[in-house]
């Protein structure tokens, strides 16, 4: 999966408009991240890289590009 | 070993309906609408105060037993469910005991867990009737959660309901009944879903009387359940599948010979889920949540019996029940059914 492919989908997930996203946009500056949104993540991860993100991973994560590292570590 | 079945089900919901609407005015349009999408969950039915889950348990044992003729003199063993008793003691199926009239010689006990105590129920009430320590079961669930949280909660409110079952065992032929059992627990998650305070470990002052706003706008003391969602999210997406595949290891078939998977109504974005990643097919399961809510332990039974109204459980059919939460704990069974078609569905009532 690109950068692109999941900053689209990590926006689409949380309801966040993907212009104003980017891989490096302060996850905490975004009203709409929050405990739904975790679930929506974790949910959009495991269906598209087959990786189940632990609850804390989404919580610390500063940005999207964290969380795609992870994911990308499995 | 001799096996056991459930004969019947029968289950009652608080009589008050907390709606969608009510809950609109209480946190905002945009919060619920955000809710509503994550969980499926429209409505509630929820008891009045001085309502307790003991009293959703007699109301649907008292159907039960009228319903099924049943002789209360043959009835040896009362499991009661609840993690809302009435009483730190005495243990709350002895009231059931005398107030349901039930012999002297019948065993009467609480189960304590909330999600799973449905199945753990059963798997008992299955041992002690093989072992020929008892002879017919009545199983009975019962929880008034909904009083437990915070009524500005936003996390919790949403999803709660109360409810409470009864379900009779009784001995079955081998091969028919109950065929295997799976259980499990995880106490290292057990912070992620609590009342932390009200125990003995943490009894009532004015400290956990304490009111604090988290972060997302949710209020709660230490007298309150708390839940952390995405860590029981986790915690279900992961586990579950496993669970299922264990138990159908040991009955030695695939899912698709399975005919009705029911897993514990926590919510509709998590069961949906769980459908989809256990490549279950969604017409082999039911969901049950959307206009009662989340009622803790009580879900099991109540989604059996709605599954048993609309045909998706009957005579013959394999039947898979799974249920996960607080603990952390699990509990799957696979049932051959045997139960009546007709007579067994229960229908919601009032408390």
């Amino acid at each position: 999966m690109t950068e692109d492919q999941f900053v689209a989908l990590f926006a689409e997930a949380i309801g966040a408009d993907p212009a104003m996203l980017t891989l490096d946009t302060p996850l905490q500056q975004l009203e709409m991240w929050d405990s739904v949104a975790y679930l929506a993540v974790m949910t959009m991860v495991d269906e598209q890289m087959e990786v189940v993100l632990p609850p804390d991973v989404l919580t610390g994560a500063k940005t999207a590009r964290e969380i795609l590292a992870k994911a990308r570590q499995g | 070993m001799p096996g056991s079945s459930i004969r019947a089900v029968e289950y009652v919901v608080g009589s008050q309906k907390l709606s969608f609407e009510e809950l609109e005015e209480r946190f905002g349009a945009e919060a619920m609408k955000k809710v509503f999408s994550g969980s499926g969950i429209r409505n509630r039915q929820v008891a009045p105060l001085g309502v307790c889950g003991s009293d959703l348990a007699f109301q649907a044992a008292e159907c039960l037993l009228e319903k099924q003729g049943t002789d209360r003199a043959s009835i040896d063993l009362l499991i009661h469910c609840t993690q809302s008793p009435d009483y730190f003691l005495p243990t709350t199926a002895c009231l059931l005991q005398h107030r349901l009239r039930l012999p002297a010689r019948c065993a009467a006990f609480d189960i304590n867990l909330g999600c799973t105590q449905y199945v753990y129920a059963l798997s008992v009430a299955h041992s002690m009737i093989a072992a020929g320590l008892a002879q017919r079961a009545l199983v009975l669930t019962g929880d008034t959660m909904t009083q437990t949280v915070h009524p500005m909660d936003r996390s919790l409110v949403p999803l709660m309901g109360d409810a409470g079952s009864a379900t009779l065992v009784e001995p079955a032929e081998a091969g028919q009944g109950f065929l295997a059992f799976e259980l499990g627990t995880d106490g290292a998650g057990s912070g992620h879903l609590i009342i932390p305070a009200g125990g003995f470990r943490q009894p009532i002052s004015a400290e956990t009387a304490v009111e604090v706003t988290d972060a997302e706008g949710n209020t709660r003391t230490a007298a309150h359940m708390y839940m952390n969602g995405a860590a029981i999210f986790y915690f279900a997406i992961t586990m579950v599948p496993k669970i299922i595949s264990a138990l159908l290891r040991k009955l030695e078939v695939g899912i698709d010979q399975v005919d009705c998977v029911l897993f514990h109504q926590a919510n509709r974005y998590m069961l949906d889920y769980l459908v989809k990643k256990t490549k279950l097919a969604p017409e082999k399961t039911h969901f049950f949540v959307e206009e009662i809510g989340n009622t803790s332990g009580s879900t099991m039974p109540v989604v059996l019996a709605d599954a048993i109204r609309v045909g998706k459980v009957k005579p013959g059919s394999l039947v898979v029940m799974v249920v996960f939460g607080v603990g952390l704990s699990w509990g799957a069974t696979a049932v051959r059914w045997t139960g009546d078609a007709a007579g067994s569905a229960g229908t919601g009532g009032g408390a």
